[in-house]
């Protein structure tokens, strides 16, 4: 089951808004186009490039995906925003704005009431950001992926969490947004 | 009181036996939710140590005790009409309170590093791991 919202305020966001209930009680949230506001001091970025192709997307497309899953002894989670620009330089680029361990909380998240959710990337995920964003293949095609946004809890967070979070970014941000289906968001997300 | 004793607040040089019929409870519980190794591993645990007719303490107490009192609140809190996802957070902090230990003391030290992946560095730092 799942709702979609537009024009929401949800960390000043004014993007669209799509709630997936998944199996296990897990929990996602995915932004399309405008994003959430987390910023955070940048402490680093990590970058990576490989050679691609030009593919047929021509506009930068945002998205951010937001999981809580619960276990039982805690609640695994993670926010991660993600940025492509289209290029004709044959490449394929990815960032990562990196974060200190801590920053301002986040009291809307999906984690709120059960863990200490703050924004950023800390270094410690974003090897796992770029592996996950690497693993989904070359579908992107040539262009700049940048992921400055994002946040994490003090107990849930994980490189598991997050690398799944940056595949499922690069795969959601393959399809224009106006076709994106509760079908093919819920089977992308879901996988983990 | 040292650092492993405050993370088990007042659970810190408890010990108790596993019961059959409690195990199933907590297995019932923790079946509700997607499978994950580390669940699995403190599930094995706690069937060796009833099978071993070995006494529990520590993280494995912590487990057994949070899974044990948040099933029976989560179920509670349901005949009030919540959902059991609106309820479970809400036993989950409870039993935390219950017994007055750290979010990190709930999975043990050799599953925490059985599971690299799964776990991030307040887990390990919590426990003393790679210190």
């Amino acid at each position: 089951m799942s709702l979609i919202t537009t024009g929401v305020t949800l960390g000043e966001s004014t993007g669209k808004l799509i709630v997936l209930n998944l199996s296990g009680y897990r929990k996602a949230r995915i932004w399309l186009g405008e994003l959430p506001e987390l910023n955070y001091p940048i402490v680093n970025v990590l970058s990576r490039t490989k050679d691609a192709k030009k593919v047929d997307i021509s506009e930068v497309r945002r998205t951010a995906i937001e999981m809580l899953i619960p276990t039982g002894g805690c609640f695994i989670y993670g926010l991660l925003e993600a940025e492509f620009t289209p290029t004709n330089l044959g490449e394929f680029s990815i960032k990562v704005a990196t974060s200190a361990n801590t920053g301002n909380p986040v009291d809307w998240s999906l984690a709120a009431s059960v863990d200490e959710v703050c924004a950023g990337i800390p270094l410690e995920y974003s090897e796992s950001v770029i592996e996950g964003a690497l693993s989904a293949g070359d579908i992107l095609g040539s262009g700049i992926l940048c992921f400055e946004g994002g946040a994490h809890g003090a107990v849930g967070s994980s490189k598991r969490i997050f690398r799944h979070l940056a595949t499922t970014a690069v795969k959601i941000l393959v399809y224009p947004f106006e076709s994106v289906s509760e079908e093919n968001l819920t089977a992308i997300v879901g996988s983990f | 009181m040292n650092e492993i004793d405050r993370l088990l607040g007042n659970l810190a040089g408890k010990i108790d036996i596993v019961l059959e019929e409690k195990l199933k409870i907590v297995e019932q519980h923790i079946a509700k939710f997607e499978t994950w190794g580390p669940n699995e591993a403190m599930l094995h645990r706690l069937r060796n140590a009833l099978n071993q007719k070995q006494e529990i303490s520590g993280a494995d107490l912590s487990f057994y005790y949070h899974e044990l009192f948040e099933s029976q609140r989560t179920f509670e809190l349901m005949q009030t009409g919540m959902s059991f996802p609106e309820a479970q957070p809400i036993a989950h902090n409870q039993a935390i309170a219950e017994y007055a230990v750290s979010r990190y003391s709930i999975y043990h030290p050799e599953v925490i590093e059985a599971f690299p992946d799964e776990f991030n560095h307040n887990w390990r730092n919590a426990w003393g791991i790679n210190r």
